[in-house]
């Protein structure tokens, strides 16, 4: 009996569900990014340039090192304990604040549960990143510009963002990597359930019901383009941002 | 306290609820599953 040819991967790619995957994905990447970017930055700001005790900073740093490590299985089933439908703090605001979050239409099983559930890994690694071009900012500039004059948006607008920015996209870059390619936590948060590329590329390759290998590699081989691209972005945005440091 | 400084604590403070909520979470759901499991563990010592 002849066996039957297997679909081509390539042509299986441009398959709706799979466009769906990768813009779904990507929506997660962007928005962990950004989010986990900004909050990072802001703790980052405040234990390093904000005037608190020096053991604060070591604290959090110590802190943030365990904490972008802390994924996977671990992380989802912390946050099942956390925010799930008995979660310990939807139970507290149910009973105390009579404010039931799954009513008003949250879900940890979705897109924004799964985001804050990224955040959890990326905001520290932004700490960790960020914290040396933080330490980079001298408190001369900050004086001379206020001698001049400048407000503080002037001094973050004109002096503090140029300096900052190529750092602050080239960790964002990074932080989009890393949740792009986050497998175990989507996998255990969701179950599968929502369409992202690593999860379908797990079921190709494992062989759970689905199994196409060459469509596994297909997808991987997609999400080292659009990794790559990514790079392409941040070396764009980086020698714009550059010109106000020449 | 300056306003600044007020600022930073309170950037701090969520930063630090926001990771340590999950982990007493956690911490909370083994020690319940822990006291829900006890009754059954006495009676099939007992049994």
């Amino acid at each position: 009996m002849r066996k039957a040819a297997s679909p081509s991967p390539t042509s299986s790619l441009f398959q709706p569900f799979i466009l769906d995957a990768y813009w779904l994905t990507i929506r997660v990447s962007l928005v962990t990014a950004v989010g986990g970017g900004i909050f990072g930055f802001l703790v980052a700001y405040a234990a390093i340039l904000g005037g608190l005790p020096r053991g604060v900073r070591t604290a959090l740093t110590t802190f943030s090192g365990v904490a972008s490590n802390f994924a996977g299985i671990p992380l989802a089933f912390a946050f099942i304990a956390t925010l799930g439908r008995v979660g310990m703090v939807t139970v507290l605001l149910r009973d105390v604040f009579g404010l039931n979050i799954y009513d008003r239409g949250f879900n940890l099983y979705s897109f924004w549960g799964l985001s804050l559930t990224y955040m959890y890994f990326q905001f520290p690694l932004m700490v960790l990143i960020i914290s040396p071009a933080l330490d980079g900012l001298r408190r001369e500039w900050r004086e001379a510009a206020s001698n001049l004059g400048a407000s503080n948006v002037q001094y973050w607008r004109y002096v503090a963002l140029p300096i900052l920015l190529p750092s602050l996209l080239g960790t964002m870059i990074l932080l989009f990597g890393n949740a792009f390619g986050a497998y175990a936590t989507a996998y255990g948060l969701t179950g599968g359930s929502l369409n992202l590329i690593p999860i379908l590329i797990g079921q190709q390759v494992r062989g759970d019901v689905l199994h196409n290998p060459g469509l596994g590699y297909a997808l991987a081989l997609g999400m080292v383009v659009i990794t790559g691209l990514s790079n392409v972005v941040y070396l764009v945005l980086r020698s714009r941002a550059e010109k106000w440091l020449k | 306290m300056t306003q600044q400084r007020l600022g930073a604590w309170l950037a701090v403070i969520l930063g630090t609820t926001y990771f340590l909520v999950p982990l007493y979470a956690t911490l909370h759901f083994s020690r319940q599953a822990k006291r829900d499991l006890e009754p059954a563990r006495l009676s099939e010592c007992a049994g």
